[in-house]
């Protein structure tokens, strides 16, 4: 349906070591295809977001009447 | 009465016979604890049990109602809390290795106040791993398992608290809702629970997962101990700025009042797409139900859920691997390999990612909005299918993920109950999903309720 990232397991090694946490190979195998499959949606997303999308209010759901 | 029975009332019943006098909180307690002595091993539901403890508050609350100093309806009623609230020196893991040895110095907001309405601490409930997912598979304390089928999740990540009212271990319980954690356990056993809006209830001493969504919410056998746990929990809390400045109010003065005037929104675009057959034909069946009790049906549209699932979960994961940052640094082979794989994908979410993620959320507020422009609550199945057997992960494609007709409703912020509608053809619950306008769990309640009372669904008990 998406068009995949190609996330290779370095780079996602790489990645995490830029975040401060350790990945090993095997780690990083596990994690490919969740991160190929939640970043291609979200890339998906954004390229169809509507440009006068803005984020909601910061803090609690205001609660005006609908 | 025997004492099973006495532990399949309902927290109202038991409060309403305690005041009488017809019931004591020592023999509830009592009652409550002798059956986790017999079923806890088989169900995984209590992670620690505070027996001495419960007796002693029960034995106060006797005293207290005897003396005419009532603390409420809900005075000397036995409650079991999820591991997640703090609770003064009594152990509060979270579901975590890492916080194996956390004994809390004061007690959470909501805990406070449950406290001061008179509840009985029974103890703490199996959870999953820090709240950050759905099944209560618990690599470090054991899996809770589904009173109706022991082979099957409870759901989660309240796992422990469902099974625990499903089985009558309790009679009341507290959850949390940041992604279907209180509505997928709830719906998997058989049991009520309430995400209310968030901001609705303080989570001051609550172990956070995500920010933008965590949600304090209300778990029992019956429509009505919701209400009145609402009316404990609820209102402002100065200590916790995400919670509301709107003032509590009665949560149960609707409670009766019937589906005559509602008018129930039907998505069946996402809602009813891919739900198993004997899912589907409970939730209509209550649906039909509704109408024939004078509510009205209006098909709704709530377009992009695909992509709120999405955006959820980025949220989610990209919030929770912000707060563990530090001990996935440190502390990485202490996480159970789901959760561990979870936070390390937040760690990977871009910060461009995020804000789109929460772009998103503000259009799907606009839907929820919308929908309920036309209709005073929306009406869906809650789970898609039976539970998980235990051990079998969950999926986190939007298409196949047990949770995916729940978090929209996290995205949104809204309020939503599930409560039992029928059993599929295995035998096993399903929950029905009622959504309302943000600030309105009276009216989601009292819709609730008007299903309840047509249908005794939530008086069937497990084969345990």
């Amino acid at each position: 349906m998406f068009d995949t990232p190609d996330l290779p397991e370095e780079l996602l090694i790489a990645l995490a070591r830029q975040r401060g946490f350790a990945l090993d190979a095997e780690r990083a195998a596990m994690l490919r295809p969740l991160a190929e499959s939640l970043f291609s949606r979200l890339a998906y997303i954004g390229e169809r977001l509507p440009r006068d999308a803005a984020p909601p209010p910061a803090g609690v759901l205001e609660d005006r009447a609908p | 009465m025997t004492e099973d029975a006495f532990c399949f009332l309902s927290g109202a019943e038991l409060g309403r016979r305690i005041a009488r006098r017809e019931a004591s909180p020592v023999e509830a307690a009592r009652a409550c604890l002798s059956r986790v002595d017999r079923l806890n091993a088989k169900l995984g539901a209590f992670l620690t049990v505070t027996a001495d403890r419960a007796l002693a508050e029960a034995a106060t609350a006797e005293r207290e109602i005897a003396a005419g100093r009532s603390r409420g309806p809900l005075h000397g009623v036995p409650m079991a809390l999820k591991d997640i609230f703090d609770t003064a020196g009594v152990r509060t893991t979270a579901g975590s290795k890492i916080l194996a040895e956390n004994v809390p110095v004061r007690d959470a907001a909501v805990v406070e106040r449950l406290r001061a309405a008179g509840l009985v601490l029974l103890g703490k409930t199996n959870m999953h791993e820090f709240a950050f997912g759905t099944t209560n598979d618990n690599p470090h304390y054991g899996p809770a398992r589904n009173p109706w089928d022991l082979e099957r999740s409870p759901g989660g990540s309240s796992g422990g608290s469902a099974a625990a009212l499903a089985a009558g271990l309790c009679t009341v319980s507290l959850g949390t809702d940041t992604g279907g954690s209180i509505r997928i356990p709830a719906g998997a056993c058989g049991v009520t629970g309430l995400k209310p809006t968030l901001g609705r209830a303080s989570r001051r001493g609550v172990a956070p997962l995500a920010w933008s969504f965590d949600t304090v919410g209300p778990m029992a056998r019956a429509v009505e101990d919701l209400a009145l746990l609402m009316n404990v929990i609820a209102g402002p809390d100065a200590e916790d700025e995400w919670c509301a400045v709107r003032p509590a109010e009665d949560f149960a003065r609707d409670l009766e009042r019937g589906a005559g005037g509602l008018t129930l929104g039907v998505p069946h675009e996402w809602f009813f797409e891919g739900v198993e057959p004997g899912v589907e034909a409970a939730v209509r069946e209550a649906i039909a139900l509704l109408e024939r009790e004078g509510a009205r049906r209006v098909d709704v549209a709530l377009p992009g859920m695909a992509g709120a699932y999405t955006a959820h979960h980025a949220i989610l994961a990209a919030e929770a691997s912000a707060f563990h940052g530090p001990w996935l640094c440190e502390r990485a082979d202490d996480y159970g390999g789901d959760v561990r794989r979870g936070l390390e994908l937040g760690q990977l979410v871009a910060a461009a990612d995020y804000v789109n993620a929460r772009r998103v959320q503000a259009i799907v507020r606009a839907t929820f909005r919308a929908a309920l422009v036309v209709a005073d609550v929306l009406v869906t199945p809650c789970l898609p299918q039976a539970p998980l057997r235990v051990g079998e992960p969950m999926s986190r494609e939007p298409e196949a993920a047990w949770n995916r007709l729940l978090t929209p409703v996290n995205l949104a912020g809204y309020p939503a109950i599930s409560m039992p509608c029928g059993f599929d053809g295995a035998g096993m619950p399903v929950g029905l999903q009622i959504i309302g306008r943000p600030f309105e769990e009276a009216l989601v309640l009292r819709a609730a309720r008007a299903c309840e009372r047509a249908r005794e669904w939530h008086t069937r008990r497990p084969p345990v």
